[in-house]
């Protein structure tokens, strides 16, 4: 298993496509923080604009940990386009190019070669996770300095710079975590594909689909929004809230490794039943 | 292994690709140390047949044995004493040449040295474009390549799908000298396909030829050849001799063309060497025999 997992690994980084996440992120990344910085603390008077009657902000408000917060927001729709990108690809690309064909001549059990492949997959989206994180974060703490954060999530939320480091940790694990379903998504497609184009396409039209549905409050989508996947992508927020909400985001958590669970499961249950025709 | 003890054995094989039935009711054997040819029209199942063999697709119904253990529930074991080469040689096109060789070697459980990969790239004809990416290697740079990795870990038995696709005539020679070293030096047992008829002819001991899924027939080479009928280009020097030992023989030989000593003939492959003998003790000079691809006629006659 080790010798697999270090063949896929070496694979997956010999290949150019999986430096586009890592590229693209960092373009962003850098564009949103230019951005702020040419127009960013208008735009935050703006919006506190209201509450200045009420309260007495002291201190610098556009931080570097707004910035990564702000960053935060925008991306999670991005990145997983980015993910499904590289995971969408493990199995089918293989099938496409052929060489599926010549791993699977070789004494490699086909749920051992998949289990490789996933975790390598599961090991990226940490890896695309953790380089946005770092570099949201670093380049903000660069640009924008250190201070408390200011977030508007159930109510306006003074979250103080010593609780931020764990804080933005934990939102960044669980989005790694939600990342993850997005990967197996991609990848149990990628399984029942021999081109790559279209484990990529749907998996990011089930999740445009599945997005507008737990975002929608109409009566028959609440009854299916707690099963989707989706509703728990944004849930990331919970954990910069006065009282970080333990059971529910435990829940959630739950949840997420349950959709991932079931999505290698059935990934496996295509996969060992593959004919390779290819 | 004993000597000629079954390395390969299918039972009642069936497999269906939708509404087609690609491998139907196959029965076969290959014993060790035998080239087992298979050869069949487009279509025929060869192809899905090579992939049954090495468990690329699963059948339908039916049995498969190798080296005495089920496929089914021996497959990394008997893997591992099993070369293949299917379809066209595919690669990591961003991998260069050694890369791609260092990494199956690994995959098969082994671990060689540097030394060993650049021999076996040596022995392909590779050597000097061991470090360029595959993606720039022809086509049969690519066959040669596929070669290379069938037989990187020292298989006891290959099993190779048109191992000469798209070589030119001298890597055609080459390959066909390859199989027969491998074959008669070393014991290698070898199942190919092939469209090259002629290529069956030269090297396979055993043939197997398939129609829409099924056994045409199946035998030795020699046997086939022997009960099909070969066009045989005949040149002597007594022309009217010849003529009439020819005739003599009404039923067995049937003169096709006959133009100034240069005859062609239809007859039985055995009996060719007979007739042989009839113009020389008849005192006609006989300057040549030329057999008209004899397996071809046989194969065209049963498809």
């Amino acid at each position: 298993m080790t010798t697999l997992l270090w063949i896929e690994l070496e694979k997956l980084f010999c290949r150019s496509r999986s430096y586009i996440a890592f590229i693209a992120i960092g373009l962003i990344v850098g564009v949103i923080e230019w951005g702020l910085r040419l127009e960013g603390r208008q735009g935050l008077e703006l919006m506190i604009q209201n509450l200045q009657e009420a309260f007495l902000f002291q201190g610098n408000l556009l931080n570097g940990y707004l910035v990564t917060y702000l960053v935060l927001n925008s991306l999670w729709l991005h990145v997983p386009i980015l993910i499904a990108l590289v995971t969408g690809d493990l199995v089918s690309g293989e099938a496409q190019a052929g060489t599926l064909r010549l791993l699977l001549t070789r004494p490699v059990g086909r749920l051992q070669l998949l289990t490789a492949k996933y975790l390598i997959g599961l090991l990226y989206t940490a890896l695309v996770v953790a380089f946005l994180a770092l570099t949201s974060w670093g380049m903000g703490r660069l640009c924008f300095g250190t201070g408390d954060l200011i977030v508007f999530y159930q109510t306006i939320n003074m979250v103080p710079e010593a609780e931020l480091p764990w804080r933005f940790a934990a939102a960044f694990a669980y989005g790694g975590l939600s990342m993850g379903v997005v990967a197996s998504l991609a990848f149990f497609f990628s399984t029942l594909a021999n081109h790559s184009l279209g484990p990529i396409i749907t998996t990011v039209a089930i999740l445009i689909g599945c997005t507008i549905i737990s975002t929608i409050e109409v009566g028959i989508f609440r009854t299916v929004q707690p099963f989707l996947f989706t509703t728990y992508l944004s849930k990331w927020q919970g954990f910069f809230a006065l009282e970080v909400q333990g059971e529910e985001m435990g829940l959630a958590i739950g949840i997420l490794v349950g959709h991932m669970a079931v999505l290698f499961a059935g990934a496996a249950g295509v996969f060992l039943r593959k004919d390779c025709t290819t | 292994m004993t000597a000629h003890a079954c390395i390969i054995e299918t039972r009642a094989l069936q497999k269906w690709y939708g509404g087609i039935h690609a491998v139907n009711d196959l029965h076969l054997q290959v014993r060790a140390g035998e080239v087992y040819g298979v050869l069949g029209p487009n279509g025929s199942g060869k192809s899905t047949l090579l992939r049954l063999l090495l468990g690329l697709v699963r059948p339908d119904a039916g049995t498969i044995t190798l080296f005495g253990l089920p496929l089914a529930t021996h497959h990394n074991r008997i893997l591992r004493r099993v070369g293949a080469l299917i379809d066209k040689p595919d690669f990591y096109e961003y991998l260069s040449a050694y890369h791609n060789l260092a990494l199956l070697s690994r995959l098969s459980g082994l671990r060689l040295e540097r030394q060993q990969i650049m021999t076996s790239l040596e022995q392909a004809g590779l050597a000097a474009r061991a470090h360029s990416k595959v993606k720039t290697f022809s086509q049969g740079m690519r066959q040669r390549l596929g070669l290379a990795q069938a037989l990187l870990h020292d298989p006891e038995l290959l099993i190779l799908d048109e191992p000469t696709n798209g070589l030119d005539p001298q890597g055609v020679a080459d390959v066909r000298a390859l199989l027969l070293r491998l074959n008669q030096e070393q014991g290698k047992t070898v199942l190919l396909s092939s469209h090259l008829l002629q290529e069956i002819e030269w090297i396979a001991t055993r043939v197997l030829v398939l129609r829409q899924g099924q056994t045409v027939v199946e035998g030795a080479v020699r046997d086939l050849l022997g009960r099909s009928s070969a066009q045989v280009r005949l040149v002597v020097d007594e022309p009217q001799v010849a003529r009439r030992i020819l005739e003599d023989a009404t039923e067995e030989v049937q003169v096709l063309e006959a133009n100034n000593g240069h005859f062609l003939l239809s007859m039985a492959w055995d009996q060719v060497p007979v007739l042989n003998c009839h113009l020389v003790e008849a005192g006609v000079m006989v300057r040549a025999i030329i057999p008209m691809r004899s397996l071809e006629a046989y194969f065209l006659s049963i498809t």
